[in-house]
């Protein structure tokens, strides 16, 4: 499969390229464009519970769709997006997983495992809910932002604010905790962070949703 | 894990890896982890062996706990800057039973801690569990005490009105009777209970049923329901007089309403939440019924029992009548043998009568009562309503009458 994500870093897409016997799963209304000869089949985003699962507590949509190329012909082509302006990315995987945040999930290859894993209390408290959605297996995940995405090695400790987190490594454990002293934390405005502790790989965006909002809400 | 069953799945992090991680399997051995890449990996590493496998000495090696899970075992070889990791069941033991050396120290380390760690978590929820009963009891009394308060707020015509529901249902079971000299005496006892009340303005209403057992009850409103049994075999009127107080307590206490406040109230929302209002009558007219027939509840009887011997006292009715009246259903009780016998169902459905008799003789204590005796033959009434028993009755009725007098004297 060729794939290629252009006009980035803002208005993000991804390009793919598929050959027959080629399949890509995408997150329902994520797809763009497609070629006339691109076959579209819509199912449950795992099994029906799992689907569940998944739309109220990985905040992922119930119904996925696997795009693949028509028999008979040699190559189409099918455009994916997310809802947000943002970066998307490329992520390997070679048995490894990965957590994503609600939402960040777009689209994946064959061989990739979607599913959900507990997140713990901590993830709870920090307003994240207590199941996330879980990648794995052998294959291609791409996943979208709001912003630019940076990509951080943790070797120890990293702290990130919560609404900036994307994904990470099952490697991580994330800690929730204040910025700061209580009223250094209150007052600067950071509140709680996520620290994420351990090795592997996190995803940051570099703007947050949640400051969007807050910051529309002010001119309401 | 695959064949060989002491391969566990996991992965590896490192520099060293094509990508910078892999996952793959690790087999605990005796000279190191061997961690054995996934298939479509291709080895990278100074250390490979044959197959492809990575070969980490447990010398090398430093262990950790950690992962979004918690339960994630690393072991990390820091020269070459490689992270092995795994969560795999069984993962544990395998390594226990295969390391050796400063390894096998450090893991023995690690699981004390753990151990540490857990019991640390299990105190916490024990604490979180019983600082959210202790919620769940402080809400419970604040719906309890919120009921009473709530009730207070309501008008008199709601009792009156869910008074006759239950007794249109329960009149059906009931043959009411009119005895002229018993009603009469009844309306005497009422008239002299009344005002020593101070529950407000009620209609309170006295209806006679040809029951041989010795019970009566109270409706929300003011109607007093009394059996037959009561009066005949009361020894004289004013043991009926404490009984009469204590129902009519439970009127203008309104425990009706509250019991009903209390039970209603989850239910009650829910149906109210569904839209299922004919559903709530319903439940009202169960609750109401239960309550009168089979008694208000512990806390309710014994509020009853002291507003009763209050009032008692307050209207000159000796208030030692209704101890004496307790103590003589339990005698007779016991003098039946251990159960229960069926008419007794005034005593049957109220709580533990000898608790019940030393609060009423507490409640009395250093209070002095000035009895004013009620001016009714009570002879002629018992004649009235049971005509066949008046002559086995007459002796024993003249000696409990003195007793009484003597009572009174004292």
């Amino acid at each position: 499969m060729n794939t290629e994500i252009r006009h980035r870093p803002v208005f993000s897409t991804l390009f793919a390229r598929l050959t027959p016997g080629e399949t890509l799963t995408a997150e329902a209304d994520a797809m763009a464009s497609m070629s006339a000869h691109t076959a579209m089949t819509t199912r449950l985003n795992g099994g029906f519970f799992a689907a569940i699962l998944k739309r109220f507590f990985g905040g992922e949509t119930l119904f996925v769709n696997d795009f693949s190329c028509e028999p008979g012909h040699e190559e189409s082509e099918v455009v994916v997006t997310q809802p947000t302006p943002g970066d998307l990315v490329e992520l390997p995987l070679q048995g490894t997983s990965m957590f994503l945040q609600p939402g960040a999930f777009v689209a994946c290859t064959a061989g990739v495992t979607l599913g959900v894993g507990w997140a713990g209390f901590r993830s709870w408290f920090n307003g994240e809910g207590l199941f996330r959605l879980k990648v794995s297996g052998q294959g291609s995940v791409w996943i979208g932002a709001y912003g630019a995405i940076v990509e951080r090695e943790v070797q120890g400790e990293l702290v990130v604010d919560s609404s900036h987190v994307v994904a990470y490594e099952p490697t991580l454990k994330l800690h929730v905790g204040l910025s700061g002293g209580l009223f250094s934390s209150l007052l600067g405005g950071e509140g709680f962070v996520s620290r994420m502790r351990g090795r592997g790989k996190v995803l940051v965006q570099t703007r947050s949703l949640k400051g969007l909002a807050a910051w529309t809400n002010s001119y309401l | 894990m695959n064949g060989a069953d002491k391969r566990f799945a996991g992965g590896a992090i490192g520099p060293v890896l094509p990508a910078g991680r892999c996952g793959g399997s690790i087999e605990p051995c005796f000279d190191g982890l061997h961690f054995h890449p996934s298939a479509s990996q291709p080895s990278a590493t100074e250390g490979a062996v044959a197959d492809g496998a990575v070969v980490v000495p447990w010398e090398a090696l430093r262990f950790e706990l950690g992962g979004a899970s918690g339960r994630v075992i690393f072991a990390h070889d820091d020269a070459q800057d490689l992270t092995l990791f795994s969560e795999a069941q069984g993962y544990w033991e395998a390594l226990v039973s295969a390391a050796h050396g400063q390894a096998r120290v450090q893991l023995d380390r690690l699981r004390r801690e753990c151990e540490v760690r857990s019991r640390r978590r299990s105190w916490l929820w024990l604490g979180a569990l019983g600082g959210l009963l202790a919620l769940g009891a402080l809400a419970y009394g604040a719906f309890r005490y919120g009921a009473v308060l709530a009730v207070k707020q309501l008008p008199h015509s709601l009792d009156n009105e869910l008074g006759e529901i239950g007794w249109t249902q329960m009149r059906s079971q009931l043959e009411v009777i009119s005895r002229p000299r018993s009603e009469e005496a009844l309306r005497m006892m009422v008239d002299r209970i009344e005002p020593a009340l101070d529950g407000g303005d009620w209609d309170f209403r006295v209806t006679l049923v040809d029951d041989g057992r010795i019970n009566a009850f109270a409706l929300p409103g003011g109607r007093v329901v009394v059996f037959k049994g009561l009066m005949v075999r009361a020894q004289n009127a004013e043991e009926v007089a404490a009984v009469m107080a204590h129902e009519m307590a439970h009127v203008t206490e309104r425990h009706g309403l509250r019991r009903m406040v209390q039970s209603v109230g989850i239910i009650g929302l829910v149906q109210i939440f569904l839209g299922d209002i004919g559903g709530l009558i319903a439940v009202a007219r169960e609750v109401l019924t239960l309550g009168a027939l089979n008694g208000y509840g512990r806390a309710q009887e014994a509020e009853a029992d002291r507003v009763a011997v209050r009032a008692l006292a307050k209207a000159q009715l000796d208030p030692r009548a209704m101890a004496e009246f307790f103590a003589r259903l339990e005698e007779e009780s016991s003098k039946e043998g251990a159960a229960m016998p069926a008419y007794l169902d005034w005593l049957s459905t109220h709580p533990s009568h000898k608790a019940r008799i030393n609060a009423v003789k507490k409640q009395l204590q250093g209070r002095k009562v000035q009895p004013r005796s009620l001016p009714i033959d009570w002879k002629r009434v018992q004649n009235e309503l049971s005509p066949g028993r008046q002559d086995g009755d007459r002796e024993g009725g003249a000696v409990a009458s003195e007793n009484h007098a003597e009572q009174l004297r004292r």
